[in-house]
């Protein structure tokens, strides 16, 4: 499972990184703004990529957009600040396939990819 | 065609039998008619014959008296005298004989045919006697007397014809033809005689007679040939053996004289009239015969008939009653056994099935009500079957869905369901009224339902919120985290007034195999709790706010705080002054001149350390902030205005609170001691619960204070630097992990105590107790070893004492990371320079798995013991 | 956001709103809202005319709808058609104000607000009683090129 985190918070995506060693996870990458993450996308073409909402330049939504147009297969774990609920549901709209709350520990990170991850087999067993 | 397929099945019966019986009845009817008319026949016949016997004895006799007559006339009545007296009286009785034959016998059917000739017969027989008379006076010749008494023999022979001459039985008949030409040859004979008896009297024959004589032979033997050709060969041998002999003979050879005519004087008349009539007599002989033979067989057919007419309608009667009875048997018991299976079939079709089809009969209607029987037990076994899945779920739907019923009447929640339309399930939980004031719930789209209670941003987040919910792709989890009306507010109306209420609203997805069919929504009016929780925060925020605030005005130089406020207030009042005095509409300006304002006070505020402070004015910046990317109005300012009071409140309350420590100041000159104590102990408390929950260790705190003991103030930040040290190291190492202290007989709750005491005037005792596992010796000394605080060799000489000494050796702590808790690695090293620093001295106790103890000894001058009893507080 | 807040926003929204709604609905001119401010009480100062509302319930306070006699009259032009009002037709407007504000603010607000009938008063009162412990919000609203005002006080 190759992953691409993007925050503008370098600390956020350290938290990630640490806390997401025990999985079969290889991070491909780190983006702190929109563009940078299009393109590493484009490059790598990312299974799991977690996204922040409010981001310099491009924010998370509009970037949302970008990358659902270049690699629809992936998939976006929104992490975010922003406790407003209907911008995360847009973000459902757009393709995002989870959601995390800011601050995040390790807990809550585990489980969201669980989450993530499982939804997938399930799907495969469902089809 | 189809209307015959159509009839009941005894209709049928009848259609088949009834056109049987009556061909049947009929064919009986003509058979008895039949053997009727063969009886009546030959009973008639019989009686005819015996009529027409008794008519040709009287024939016989007019034959006779015709032929004397004829001879008493020829011979003017000179001859024949008595001869004709005496054949009168036979002739007489004959007749007689013949009256009385038809007066004794039953002969009403012959009379019914053939009246006309007997009572011809009689008029005949009647005119006999004018004939007699006149045959007596003479006046008659001969020819007339033959004339008379042959048309009287004709009428009686053609009677006896009549009579008889009508039999089915086509031998009688034949023979009864016989005797009637034997009969008439019989009459020519006759006549013949009284012909020949003439002539013979008159010894001359005229030519007139001789032909008349000749017709009358040859008739008499066509008619003879005629009854021999036809006549049965009994009454043939019976002719032929009578029919010879002399007398025949003679007449033949008289005959033959006749013919000759020259030798007619010859011949004696009464020669002539023995001779022939002793051949009549013959003939009469024969003729006695036959009519007897026919008498006999007419008898015989007679009595045959009237057994067989009798035997067959016995017969039939026998066999038609037995055929009756078998049919009626038959049909009644198949139209029987036929009704009860109609019955049955018609009980069955109503639905009871409580009993069997009892048909004993072994035809297929036996076989056919046995197999109805194993096919209505058939129906009884899935009718039990059906009639126990229909209780079953009768109990279901009595047990279950009544309860479920009941717990939707009084469950305290709002519950529904909501289709892929997002329509309201009729069925919902009686506190959906209650909670939303509305009547109407079922079949509404839950989104209109809740457009005028929620506001309009939430509800196009339901609307997003619930399409995904129903997406099934996506994760519950992940979508009900956005569920935006998971704790929401609401105005409903109830009996007219309108009530805020804080509604907590989830939803669950009810699945049916791959799809969510349903997505159940509970709702949970949590005004109340909400309201109160409200209340505890904002109690809870203000005392901390206040902690907070002594805090910091204990940190900080009074004088320094009183002016900060006193200008911070000065400077928020001047930016409302601003905005009253603002007419020009530059809403950017105002806003930069706010902004500015109070980005300076936050700095003035950070510069003296005032937090609570800093951080307010940090929010007003936020808010500022926020109304810059966009555009503004004058009703924006009101956000920043709320925000300015706010603040301007924390300035009147931090004044008042200054106003207060003041007065403590006033009060007790050393009283900051006392203050600063409360807050150091409150800090210790505090440090042990936040490291405690970090460790996952469940810890408590003691502090012991019996002689109201005061800490020197010069010495708290060291003594509060020393104990945080102690509470890491005690929670981290000493206290064991929850179970551990379980097994090893333990409270489960850590404790730590903390106790001064005063061993003597001028010094300050301090007790540090953990219950935890103590010290390892051995532990240590390998920790030392690994560390290069030791060799081995050092370590098994080293006394238990000096191997405790070790853990307050530099370098000794062991850990590598710099973190919160344990420290960067100084540890019990950097608790012995800080009681070095203030000249104390330190004791270090232990119990192996019991206990670890430091017994801290300070030097102090002057007055430790508070006046009153204010730090009841520091006793938690 | 912090509910307090909020409920701040709300109550003030409600009752802005509704004065504007008011005089777009009667006269179609918007009006415009300038920079709002805070007063002490003791400086406060009224126009001509004031409808006074009262809140009671969790939060306690009052609501004053106040402008001068040239907007009334200028009201009453418009709306009814008579040029030279008196003063009691000017104190029936005030009032009518006030009624209709607060009653649109009653349909919205639940039972924990309480909404008290509109008095209506020429000039300043000599003492105005208002808790030392309430802010006094001034939100001047023009209209017409008039002003108004609309001052919230709440606990």
């Amino acid at each position: 499972m190759r992953l691409l985190i993007v925050d503008d918070s370098s600390i956020m995506r350290r938290i990630i990184e640490k806390n997401l060693k025990d999985y079969d996870i290889q991070i491909i990458g780190m983006a702190p703004d929109g563009q940078t993450a299009l393109q590493l996308v484009k490059e790598h073409m990312p299974d799991v990529i977690t996204l922040d909402i409010t981001m310099p330049g491009m924010d998370g939504l509009a970037c949302l957009d970008e990358i659902m147009a270049v690699h629809p297969k992936a998939k976006v774990m929104i992490i975010t600040a922003l406790s407003d609920k209907l911008t995360g549901l847009r973000a459902l709209d757009k393709g995002a396939r989870g959601f995390l709350y800011k601050p995040v520990n390790a807990v809550d990170l585990a489980k969201a990819f669980d989450r993530l991850l499982k939804r997938n087999e399930n799907k495969q067993g469902r089809v | 065609m189809r209307i015959l397929y159509d009839l009941p099945i005894r209709i049928k019966f009848a259609v088949v039998l009834v056109p049987l019986i009556v061909i049947i009845i009929c064919f009986d009817y003509l058979q008895i008619k039949h053997n009727y008319l063969d009886y009546s026949d030959s009973q008639r016949l019989n009686q005819t014959l015996q009529l027409g016997v008794e008519i040709n004895h009287a024939v016989h006799e007019l034959q006779k008296e015709r032929s004397i007559s004829i001879g008493f006339v020829s011979n003017d009545g000179y001859s024949f005298v008595e001869e004709m007296e005496h054949q009168r009286q036979v002739t007489d009785s004959t007749i007689r004989a013949f009256y009385k034959e038809l007066e004794s016998s039953d002969l009403d059917g012959v009379f019914s045919i053939h009246m006309d000739d007997i009572e011809l017969l009689k008029s005949q027989f009647q005119s006999i006697k004018s004939i007699r008379n006149r045959v007596d006076q003479l006046a008659l010749d001969p020819l007339q007397i033959l004339e008379y008494y042959s048309d009287i023999n004709d009428v009686a022979l053609n009677t006896v014809d009549m009579l008889i001459n009508e039999t089915r039985d086509k031998d009688i008949a034949q023979q009864v033809h016989a005797l009637i030409y034997f009969l008439k040859s019989k009459e020519r004979a006759s006549i013949e005689r009284a012909i020949g008896t003439q002539a013979f009297s008159h010894e001359v024959i005229d030519d007139e007679l001789y032909s008349s004589f000749a017709a009358l032979v040859a008739e008499q033997d066509a008619y003879l040939d005629a009854f021999l050709v036809i006549a049965d060969q009994e009454s043939f041998n019976v002719y032929s053996r009578l029919m010879s002999g002399h007398d025949v003979g003679e007449v033949e050879r008289l005959r033959e004289v006749v013919h000759d005519r020259n030798e007619m004087g010859e011949v004696d008349p009464a020669y002539w009239y023995d001779m022939t009539t002793s051949k009549i007599n013959l003939l009469k002989q024969v003729e006695d015969h036959i009519s007897d033979r026919l008498l006999s067989h007419t008898e015989y057919l007679y009595v045959t008939a009237f057994r067989k007419f009798w035997t067959f309608i016995v017969l039939d009667i026998i066999i038609g009653v037995i055929a009756v009875w078998l049919m009626s048997i038959i049909v009644t018991n198949l139209l029987a056994n036929v009704k009860i299976l109609e019955n049955f079939t018609l009980r069955i079709s109503k639905g009871d099935l409580s009993k069997k089809v009892n048909i004993p009969t072994k035809d297929e209607i036996g076989q056919y009500a046995k197999t109805f029987n194993v096919m209505v037990d058939e129906i009884v076994k899935s009718h039990n079957i059906l009639r126990k899945e229909r209780d079953k779920a009768k109990f279901l739907y009595n047990n279950i869905y009544r309860v479920s019923l009941v717990v939707f009447q009084n469950i305290h929640q709002g519950i529904f369901l909501l289709d892929r339309n997002f329509k309201m399930s009729k069925l919902y939980s009686k506190s959906m009224e209650k909670i939303f004031g509305e009547q109407k719930i079922a079949g509404e789209n839950f989104a209109n339902f809740m457009r005028p209670l929620i506001i309009p941003r939430d509800l196009e987040a339901l609307e997003m919120f619930m399409r995904h919910l129903f997406n099934e792709d996506m994760d519950e989890d992940v979508v009900n985290q956005l569920n935006p009306i998971e704790q929401v507010k609401i105005y409903s109306e109830n009996d007219g007034v309108v009530t805020t209420k804080y509604i907590r609203v989830n939803f669950t997805r009810i699945w049916r195999r791959d799809r969510i069919t349903n997505i159940m929504v509970t709702v949970s009016d949590e005004t109340e709790s909400v309201l109160l929780q409200k209340h505890l925060e904002e109690a809870e925020k203000k005392k901390k706010q206040e902690t907070e605030q002594v805090l910091s005005i204990l940190k900080i130089d009074p004088s320094l705080i009183r002016g900060f406020l006193y200008n911070a207030k000065r400077t928020l009042r001047s930016i409302s002054e601003k905005y009253e005095s603002s007419k020009d509409g530059d809403l950017r300006g105002l806003l930069d001149f706010t902004f500015e304002t109070i980005h300076n006070l936050k700095g003035n505020a950070v510069v003296i350390g005032l937090d609570i402070m800093s951080q307010k004015f940090h929010e007003v910046e936020d808010a500022i902030e926020e109304l810059k990317t966009k555009e503004i109005t004058g009703k924006d300012f009101l956000t920043i205005l709320y925000e300015i009071d706010d603040a301007d409140k924390i300035i009147d309350e931090m004044s008042s609170m200054l106003r207060k420590v003041a007065d403590i100041y006033r009060k007790y000159p050393s009283g900051g001691h006392v203050v600063s104590n409360i807050m150091l102990i409150d800090t210790l408390e505090r440090s042990v619960k936040v490291i405690g929950e970090k460790m996952d260790k469940q810890v408590d705190f003691f502090f012991k204070n019996e002689g109201n003991l005061v800490l020197p103030n010069e010495h708290i930040d060291v003594f509060r630097d020393v104990m945080i040290q102690l509470i890491r190291n005690s929670i981290k190492h000493g206290i064991e992990p929850k179970d551990q202290r379980v097994a090893a007989g333990k409270l489960a709750r850590g404790g730590i105590t903390i106790e001064l005491d005063q061993p003597a005037e001028g010094q300050l005792r301090v007790i540090y107790k953990d219950d935890g596992r103590g010290l390892d010796i051995e532990k240590i000394k390998d920790r030392a070893i690994m560390n290069n605080l030791l060799t081995e060799y050092d370590a098994e000489n080293l006394t238990d004492e000096d191997a405790v000494g070790l853990i307050y050796e530099k370098g000794f702590s062991t850990s590598q990371e710099v973190d919160e808790i344990a420290g960067r690695g100084q540890g019990m090293n950097l608790v012995k320079n800080l009681i070095e620093s203030i000249k104390g001295t330190f004791k270090t106790e232990f119990e192996s798995g019991k206990y670890f103890r430091l017994i801290i000894e300070l030097p102090v001058s002057g007055n430790i013991q508070d006046q009153e009893e204010t730090n009841e507080v520091a006793n938690s | 956001m912090k509910t307090s807040k909020a409920e701040f926003d709300a109550t003030c929204n409600l009752f802005i709103n509704s004065v504007n709604n008011y005089f777009r609905h009667l006269t179609e001119i918007d009006s415009e809202l300038n920079v709002p401010y805070l007063k002490q009480s003791e400086g406060l100062m009224l126009k001509d005319y004031t409808g006074m509302i009262g809140i009671s319930g969790n939060r306690k306070g009052f609501v004053y709808i106040s402008a001068n006699r040239d907007m009334y009259e200028d009201l009453i032009k418009i709306f009814i058609g008579i040029d030279d009002p008196s003063d009691e037709d000017i104190l029936d407007m005030a009032g009518e104000i006030s009624n209709v504000v607060a009653g649109n603010v009653r349909a919205n607000l639940g039972a924990n607000f309480m909404i008290s009938v509109p008095v209506v008063f020429k000039g300043m009162p000599s003492q105005l009683k208002i808790p030392d412990d309430v802010s006094i919000y001034v939100v001047p609203i023009m209209w017409n090129n008039h002003e108004a005002f609309v001052v919230i006080g709440l606990q």
